[in-house]
């Protein structure tokens, strides 16, 4: 005999489809901090690949989630359980994604920085084997200008496609793909010479 | 061949990069949610509560202060001097003052054991008899055992003074005042600047000041317009009007001239030459008050410690729109000897009951003059309650230098300014 956890808590168990629901028709504080808790990682994972800075990271987080719980009424879907939940991970990160290019460019940084040249690039250890991790693609991350990370997030990652990008960046397409191609070209010789730098050990 | 699968590798290493990194997922960091709700849930909501409810604060106390300043200004009385000045130095009724002659006429059947000479019997009953036609006003009286050891200096009466204070100022000459600008009309200057600084709100700061002070002689209300203008990080050079109504004493030092304006020197005199007959000639002066109503434009040099402290220095420009002085008098009278009806027991001299009255004087030494006037020092705190909103409490102190130091009034004040900022 099994027993699903949140019916024997009652009223207590939430889920992220109820939270949603909930939040979105009378803006229940519980529903909130439910979603918060359960999309925190999931935010905060998006807005670190934008900026390198960790509280600039969490300022965006919060702000997302400030977005997201103002506008939530307007998160329509019909669909229920996991394929509602897939959509509301999806909609909130477009809510991330917008509020980071936001960031990066009242910065106004986000052009300035791409006439790095490629000697500019710190040769950074990356320490690669079998797998990658997380931890060592945004290490090689990190080493892009930010015009050329963003694309790169927002192309390869987020699935956006060049026309969503140059709109969103207000850059003309063929930037665009020129930029991603060569965010990908030195993300390729980053990778190599971390290789070469743990095989040299 | 070769290229291909450079390329087929390269791009699989982009994928799993993307893919890499879509699936991670950050952990929850403990204290976030609480730390969110804290920074961007109810507090802030309290927050601007607050900024809205300083706001109306703040409003309605520089309108209650333009309009106290504003119905000062309306003339409503405009007594005669000489008519005004008519007190009663015993500051008694009507009724009071024929119970009195009713006493006196008994006193003089009754076997006078008090040695008096009746010269002097006869100057009181006249001054019972001139007080009974004039105006009186009710003032402060002191019993007599009390009242004889008192000094002189301890005679201020503070009620007759706040009476005063209230009181509408002399004007001898209406139109003249009239034609004069009030002091709010008196700021063209002051307005212009405020526009200026809403064009460059980078580097000027505004603030609305309501600002409480203290003289020797009381607590007076003032408030006004403050503008600074950022010269660096550290300093700003601030300046602005503001409008006060200062209840000043006398310096200390300084020769008492009040003018004895009760005194009807067209009073036929009788009687024994020698023996006082006129009731104001009983009177000595013990101290000259004023009220005074300034405008005061400052100059300030303000150094700032932090973003929140900043101390300032800095001269102020005063004109005085509008003085009313008032004189204080004791009057030293044996009247109660008579209202008894029998002095026999009572020593004529320790009975003497002393009487305290005050009245306007008929000049204005003060008003229109213009002086380069204080020394102002002040130290402030500011408090910001939004980004664009603050509030700072400013204790200051003003020291009068060159001729409105040498003035006969003590313009010496301190207090504390309330500045809204914006």
């Amino acid at each position: 005999m099994s027993f699903n956890i949140r019916y024997l808590k009652g009223r207590h168990a939430l889920s992220l489809e109820s939270a949603v629901k909930g939040c979105a028709q009378d803006g229940d504080e519980r529903s909130k901090e439910f979603i918060y808790k359960a999309c925190y990682g999931y935010v905060r994972a998006i807005t670190l690949r934008y900026v390198k800075n960790e509280h600039d990271a969490e300022e965006l987080t919060n702000e997302s989630f400030i977005r997201a719980f103002s506008k939530i009424g307007t998160f329509n879907s019909t669909e229920s359980g996991e394929r509602l939940e897939k959509s509301f991970r999806a909609w909130l990160a477009r809510i991330a994604v917008n509020i980071s290019i936001d960031f990066l460019r009242a910065r106004k940084q986000l052009l300035a920085l791409d006439e790095v040249s490629e000697g500019d690039l710190e040769q950074q250890r990356v320490e690669v084997s079998g797998e990658l991790h997380v931890e060592d693609i945004m290490k090689l991350l990190a080493q892009l200008p930010e015009i050329q990370r963003a694309i790169f997030n927002l192309y390869e990652v987020e699935g956006y496609s060049h026309e969503e990008v140059s709109a969103l960046l207000s850059i003309p397409e063929s930037t665009s793909r020129t930029y991603l191609t060569r965010a990908k070209k030195k993300l390729r010789k980053l990778y190599l010479a971390s290789i070469n730098i743990t095989a040299g050990i | 061949m070769g290229e291909m699968k450079e390329g087929d590798h390269n791009n699989e290493l982009i994928h799993r990069m993307a893919e890499t990194l879509r699936q991670h997922i950050e952990p929850y960091r403990p204290g976030a949610w609480e730390q969110f709700k804290a920074q961007y849930g109810q507090p802030k909501r309290t927050v601007s509560a607050l900024v809205r409810y300083a706001g109306w604060v703040a409003a309605a106390m520089l309108l209650v202060v333009c309009g106290w300043f504003l119905f000062n200004q309306t003339p409503e009385n405009n007594l005669d001097t000489s008519r005004t000045a008519a007190e009663s130095p015993m500051g008694q009724s009507g009724s009071e003052l024929r119970e009195a002659k009713r006493a006196t006429q008994r006193a003089e059947e009754s076997a006078p054991a008090v040695a008096m000479p009746t010269d002097r019997k006869e100057s009181i009953r006249r001054l019972a008899l001139v007080n009974d036609q004039e105006e009186t006003v009710p003032v402060s009286r002191v019993p007599s055992a009390e009242a004889a050891e008192m000094p002189v200096a301890a005679a201020e009466t503070p009620v007759v003074e706040q009476r005063a204070a209230r009181e509408e100022p002399l004007r001898t000459d209406r139109q003249a005042q009239a034609d004069r600008p009030g002091p709010l009309e008196a700021l063209p200057m002051e307005r212009e600047a405020v526009r200026t600084a809403r064009r460059h709100t980078g580097k000027w700061d505004l603030g609305l000041v309501v600002s409480p002070s203290l003289t020797t002689e009381r607590v007076n209300m003032g408030g006004g317009i403050t503008v600074a203008y950022r010269l660096s990080e550290k300093f700003s050079l601030s300046s602005g009007a503001s409008i006060g109504e200062w209840g000043l004493a006398q310096q200390a030092g300084t020769p008492q001239y009040a003018q004895r304006a009760s005194l009807d020197v067209n009073e036929p005199v009788t009687g024994n030459a020698g023996f006082i007959t006129d009731a104001s000639q009983y009177k000595e002066v013990t101290a000259v008050t004023s009220n005074v109503l300034a405008l005061d434009i400052p100059l300030d040099l303000r150094y700032h410690f932090t973003d929140r402290f900043y101390t300032s220095a800095g001269i102020s420009f005063v004109t005085i729109l509008n003085e009313q002085r008032t004189n204080h008098f004791i009057d030293r009278i044996n009247q109660p000897t008579f209202g008894e009806g029998n002095s026999s027991h009572k020593d004529p001299v320790a009975s003497t009951q002393a009487v305290y009255s005050s009245e306007r004087a008929g000049v204005q030494p003060l008003e229109g003059k213009g002086y380069a006037g204080f020394v102002n020092f002040s130290v402030g705190r500011t408090v910001p309650l939004s980004r664009r909103v603050s509030i700072s409490l400013e204790p200051y102190f003003k020291l009068p230098v060159g001729r409105l130091s040498r003035e006969d009034m003590d313009f010496t004040n301190g207090g504390i300014r309330i500045i809204t900022g914006f």
